[in-house]
């Protein structure tokens, strides 16, 4: 009587691990289901959002305003949003060096580095420092009149 | 003329005498049985797509035994005994409820075929909501199915016989008939006659189990969300079918038939298949518990039912329905614990899978407390959970208990 009484306990066991597992399954559905969804409602804002531009686009159009395109105007094209985002497309170099927010080519040698990761603008200004030094240094050795 | 007995010429009189006194008292209690039925069919405090044919096929079987030409007591309905083929493509050419019994009732079609109907009635959006929960309260209503396996056993039952009847705790007819059908066909007509019985009590009987262990103030209990209800895409609730149905025939293959039948149902309800949602959830359905319901009554013949375990299965089934009752209700209070009040207990009666039977129950007693508490959504994932919790036991005692 006690090992059918142990017996049914165990198969109670077992079905509640089996109905949790079961529960879970459901679950991940469900979760999946909600991404789902959410992917979808964003997906619709999007869509409505171009439905409503294009709309302004021609309201304008038609009152004859000059009607500013948002998407023209689109940061991600900009190159300096990429540095902004800390992005670097110039990895071979080809632009002058100070390319950065506000500033033409050629008017800083600092560059989007310096004002956005200190850490780094440090390690390069010690660095560059040294380099000065040692030049001061060669430059006093070479010519030794000069410090006089 | 003179030769002409009354007995032998009214047959129905004759097999009273011939029977015996025990028999015929027997049959005069099962045919009195049979009017009751259809009376609190008709009254509604039982099921009416059930107990009326029940009923009535309860009278029929009994008033209607003959003697057969070769001196027994017989009938022109069915013989369920039969086992040898010969016999029974003769007896399927004479008895017009035979080839019903023989194709669809004794091999689980019928129930297969209710289970689709069930299926098709299921909104699996309110399991996908809580399904933890609901599951949590479908476990604990499953007190009785457990339970009453021991006590089946003290009461001097096989193990088999024991697992057979107290699956009438997990209230659930398809489940009692698929699994006394596989482990104790020699019980099968008697429990499953017990088994719908006793469902068809669930709908009476249970309202006054509620009352007895909940006091009004938490039956009257609303619960507030913070989230609004979702509503669930259909291709959601047609991968929830495909995928569940995957799962659980992948872990009890002895079970898959009524896995199959439930989740076919429910993916013909999201399929949008119009014309099939209409048939399965219309003429098949009540085609299936019509008939049901009217082998069950012919099945009731005294002759049959006339077995000494009879009244132990009655006691085991009422027991069985019982625990699974209190079982649902104390995990309606776990809940209402955990949710530190807002949770009304009274839904874990709806975890007794009588679907959709008890989540009706649940929401009538509330309501009747509280006019502005609507539980039916929690009640229905609850109820569906049963059904779900139920499939997994039966596959459990089909496939552990001839081990044991």
């Amino acid at each position: 009587m006690l090992s059918l009484l142990l017996s049914t306990l165990e198969m109670m066991a077992l079905t509640f691990i089996i109905g949790f597992i079961v529960a879970g399954v459901i679950k991940i559905i469900a979760a999946w289901a909600d991404s789902l969804e959410f992917h979808h409602s964003n997906s619709d804002e999007m869509v409505q959002f171009s439905k409503l531009n294009k709309l302004r686009a021609k309201i304008g159009d038609i009152l004859g305003l000059d009607v500013v395109n948002e998407n023209e105007e689109d940061p991600v094209d900009d190159e300096r949003e990429e540095f902004r985002r800390g992005v670097n497309s110039d990895l071979l170099h080809i632009k002058p060096s100070g390319y950065y927010h506000g500033v033409s080519h050629g008017a800083s040698h600092l560059d989007l580095m310096d004002y956005y990761y200190p850490q780094d603008t440090r390690i390069m200004y010690l660095k560059k420092k040294e380099q000065m030094i040692r030049k001061n240094n060669t430059n006093n050795k070479e010519n030794p009149s000069t410090e006089k | 003329m003179e030769n002409v007995d009354f007995l032998s010429l009214f047959q129905g009189f004759g097999t009273m005498v011939a029977g015996g006194w025990i028999l015929a008292i027997a049959r005069v209690f099962l045919i009195s049985l049979g009017a009751l039925l259809v009376y609190l069919g008709w009254k509604g405090v039982l099921e009416p797509m059930v107990m009326i044919p029940m009923g009535l096929g309860m009278v029929a079987i009994n008033c209607g035994t003959l003697i057969m030409p070769e001196g027994g007591l017989g009938n022109l309905f069915l013989d369920p005994m039969l086992s040898d083929t010969d016999q029974l493509m003769n007896t399927m050419q004479i008895d017009f409820l035979q080839p019903v019994y023989t194709l669809t009732f004794s091999n689980g079609l019928i129930a297969c075929f209710v289970f689709m109907g069930i299926g098709t009635l299921l909104d699996v959006g309110f399991l996908l909501q809580k399904p933890f929960a609901s599951l949590f309260l479908a476990l604990c209503a499953e007190l009785g199915t457990f339970l009453t396996v021991p006590i089946a056993s003290a009461f001097g039952l096989s193990l088999k016989e024991s697992a057979s009847v107290a699956m009438v705790g997990g209230a659930d007819g398809p489940m009692v008939l698929f699994t006394s059908l596989i482990l104790a066909k020699h019980l099968f007509v008697p429990i499953t006659v017990v088994a719908y019985l006793y469902l068809g009590l669930t709908y009476g009987g249970y309202p006054y189990l509620v009352k007895l262990l909940i006091p009004q103030r938490l039956r009257a209990i609303k619960m507030t969300t913070t989230k609004p209800p979702k509503n669930y895409d259909a291709k959601v609730k047609l991968a929830f079918s495909v995928i569940l149905c995957a799962v659980l025939c992948f872990l009890f293959p002895v079970a898959s038939p009524l896995f199959f039948s439930l989740f076919l149902g429910v993916a013909v309800r999201e399929s949008g298949m119009k014309h099939i949602y209409d048939f399965v959830s219309g003429p098949l359905l009540y085609g299936s518990t019509f008939m049901l319901g009217l082998l069950l009554g012919v099945l009731c013949d005294a002759k049959l039912l006339l077995d000494p375990k009879i009244l132990k299965l009655l006691v085991l089934g009422v027991t069985a329905l019982l625990l699974s009752g209190i079982g649902g209700i104390i995990g309606g209070y776990i809940m209402y614990f955990i949710k530190r009040g807002n949770y009304n207990p009274v839904i874990g009666i709806a975890a007794v899978s009588c679907v959709p039977t008890t989540a009706k129950v649940a929401q009538k007693l509330v309501s009747k407390e509280n006019p502005d508490s609507f539980i039916l959504g929690d009640a229905l994932g609850a109820n569906i959970s049963g059904v779900i919790t139920s499939a997994i036991i039966t596959g459990i005692y089909i496939t552990i208990i001839p081990y044991l």
